[in-house]
């Protein structure tokens, strides 16, 4: 009767915190608390370049500020398009690379290997190794296109015209692999004899792909979309060495201007107020998806 | 419908293993047609290598006294019912029900397409399951709609790999009644496989036995049953078992070294053999008894309830008329 009470150790619960607590703390320290100081701050007129002096609250100020300034509507504009094309481009090529790699052929695992690397680097290494790429004189992706169709001297990065799609095509680029390996996750878990019913069925392979791969894929697409979406609503590094954010304001996404307006102009609650309002966008987008996605799952 | 042929076909796995040696057999028109054997004997790839899901390594097949073995599955027009329901698990009863018809290769009207379903629907007994999720049925259900996707086409044979293998007992006595009632009303051309024997004995017009490839017998089951080519062959048909003993137990001829009594065959009470009871299984409208006869079991089965009791010393007698004769390689020994 007596043993469970002379039995002194810690309990279930107590060894789950134990293990959780550490890392609770430090998402405390530099998540949470950094997020609730910045809605703080949104309210006040703080320049965290001026030492000493007091910042005042100013309400909504900032807020009526963010979403008054027409320049933020064109940043958010060219934020929107780069997300996109990168998640059309991605969620088809993606797609498209896994149906064949989800053939059975000779060399499939190092071609796998070899798709997957771009994933594996640092995103400001591609932004400037793509830099050279782009190079007008010098640069590999200026010489094959000329090499099929001669359009003369161009500039990926110094043509405003251009520079957005510079950007989409090295996240493509870089991320395609990502979601051709979920969607090669989501192949793989589709049972063969489901394809043996519906050959004996005497559905062509255009249905086949209609009734039964797309709807088991459609899940794990989504997933993908859904990790790029919010990766590259936050896109900075790899556009920061690439464009940084021109010609003019062409590539300039909602981050990097973020950033200028914090840590080059100084202004810090007005920062702050514009991070806030792209924290919402991003979780309301994110919620809504989450449940539509959820509803295809179920179907 | 068609009549199917299978002649000197042989398949090979992964060149060793020989999954088929040398079949033939004939399915003639609006027959039913039962493969029976134990796992691995080749019963699905049979099925496999008709619906052209597997290619042959020689050998032909022919719907109708023409060549299918080069055509794909889709040219063959077989309907195959797999073993694992295999529906499609995105879509609606229905829409699983319907996809048939909605091959390109025989582009029907919708208004045809809801007839042909609800139909079948009706006739499976899942008309209020329609709307419903494949993933949400139950085993029974997912197994009436895929028997109920192969029956919406009218198919040159229809090929069923252990269909109710996963069901539970009364649900497979059920289904299998069913299924013998719409293959009669359809006039169907069915290619069965199973290693069940109940289901073989009730199904079949004829019943082919497979052993490791090789078919070793094809007759009616009566035939089966009663005139076994081997030892084989007589073990699979029968419950209880039939009696397999070697043929000294009784004094029989000089070539016959083994003997097939089945239960059924055997009289108790009185007779020239005594042995003792080892079991008494009452099953209610037959009494299986267990004697041991020097050394060796022997099943009797009784009609009705048979009072006696364990370690009992009892005697008995066998018909010496239905005794089945085998030589030493257990093939079958016809005194005539």
């Amino acid at each position: 009767m007596n043993v469970k009470k002379k039995f002194k150790g810690l309990s279930d619960k107590a060894v789950g915190w134990l293990f959780i607590g550490p890392t609770v703390l430090l998402l405390l320290a530099i998540n949470i608390y950094p997020l609730i100081y910045a809605i703080k701050m949104s309210f006040t007129n703080f320049y965290a370049n001026k030492i000493g002096r007091v910042p005042e609250f100013v309400g909504l100020k900032n807020y009526i500020k963010v979403l008054n300034k027409e320049a933020i509507w064109e940043k958010m504009q060219v934020t929107a398009s780069f997300m996109f094309w990168t998640l059309l481009l991605q969620a088809v090529i993606g797609l498209g690379l896994a149906l064949l790699l989800n053939r059975k052929f000779k060399g499939n695992e190092l071609l796998t290997t070899l798709i997957v690397l771009p994933m594996m680097l640092s995103p400001a290494v591609v932004g400037v190794f793509w830099t050279y790429l782009y190079n007008p004189q010098v640069g590999l992706f200026n010489y094959v296109i000329n090499f099929f169709h001669d359009f003369g001297s161009f500039d990926m990065i110094g043509s405003s015209v251009l520079a957005p799609w510079s950007i989409v095509i090295v996240d493509t680029w870089m991320w395609t692999p990502f979601t051709m390996l979920i969607c090669l996750a989501g192949l793989r878990s589709v049972p063969n004899y489901l394809y043996e019913a519906a050959e004996v069925d005497r559905a062509n392979k255009w249905q086949q792909f209609l009734y039964i791969t797309l709807p088991s894929v459609l899940p794990f697409l989504l997933l993908a979309l859904l990790f790029r979406g919010i990766e590259n609503f936050k896109m900075f590094d790899m556009v920061v060495e690439l464009t940084s954010g021109g010609p003019g304001s062409a590539t300039e996404l909602a981050s990097i201007s973020l950033k200028r307006e914090a840590f080059e102009k100084w202004k810090t609650g007005y920062s702050s107020a514009f991070a806030v309002i792209l924290f919402v966008t991003i979780f309301g987008f994110g919620n809504v998806y989450v449940k539509v996605m959820n509803k295809i799952k179920e179907r | 419908m068609a009549k199917v042929e299978l002649k000197n076909l042989n398949k090979i796995y992964n060149k060793k293993i020989e999954a088929l040696q040398d079949i033939n057999l004939t399915i003639e028109d609006g027959q039913f047609f039962v493969l029976l054997g134990p796992s691995g004997a080749g019963k699905t790839t049979t099925l496999r290598c008709i619906a052209g899901l597997e290619k042959i390594d020689s050998g032909s097949i022919l719907f109708n006294e023409e060549p299918v073995t080069e055509d794909q599955p889709a040219s063959r027009d077989v309907c195959f019912v797999f073993q694992q329901y295999s529906l499609y698990p995105h879509y609606s009863v229905y829409e699983n029900l319907a996809f048939p018809l909605r091959s390109p290769m025989r582009k029907l009207p919708e208004e045809e397409i809801k007839n042909k379903v609800e139909n079948i629907a009706a006739m499976l007994k899942i008309s209020n399951k329609l709307n419903n999720k494949a993933t949400q049925l139950s085993g029974g259900e997912m197994q009436r709609v895929a028997i109920g996707r192969a029956l919406v086409r009218e198919p040159n044979i229809y090929l069923m790999d252990e269909p109710l293998s996963s069901l539970d007992a009364k649900l497979r006595e059920t289904l299998r009644v069913e299924l013998k009632n719409i293959q009669t009303n359809l006039k169907a051309t069915i290619l069965y496989v199973t290693h069940d024997q109940a289901e073989a004995t009730t199904l079949a017009d004829k019943i082919g036995v497979l052993k490791e490839g090789k078919i070793v017998q094809i007759g009616t089951p009566e035939e089966i049953y009663e005139n076994p080519d081997s030892i084989y062959v007589s073990q699979r048909l029968g419950s209880p078992k039939i009696n397999i003993l070697p043929s000294s137990l009784f004094g029989m001829a000089d070539n016959i070294t083994t003997i097939g009594i089945r239960p059924e065959n055997i009289s108790v009470g009185s007779g020239q053999y005594s042995g003792k009871i080892i079991s008494v299984e009452n099953l209610g409208s037959e009494t299986v008894v267990a004697i041991s006869f020097k050394e060796h079991e022997i099943l009797a089965s009784i009609q009705g309830n048979y009072k006696s009791s364990i370690n009992e010393t009892i005697n008995f007698d066998i018909n010496a008329q239905k005794v089945l004769n085998f030589d030493e390689k257990g093939n079958r020994i016809y005194e005539h």
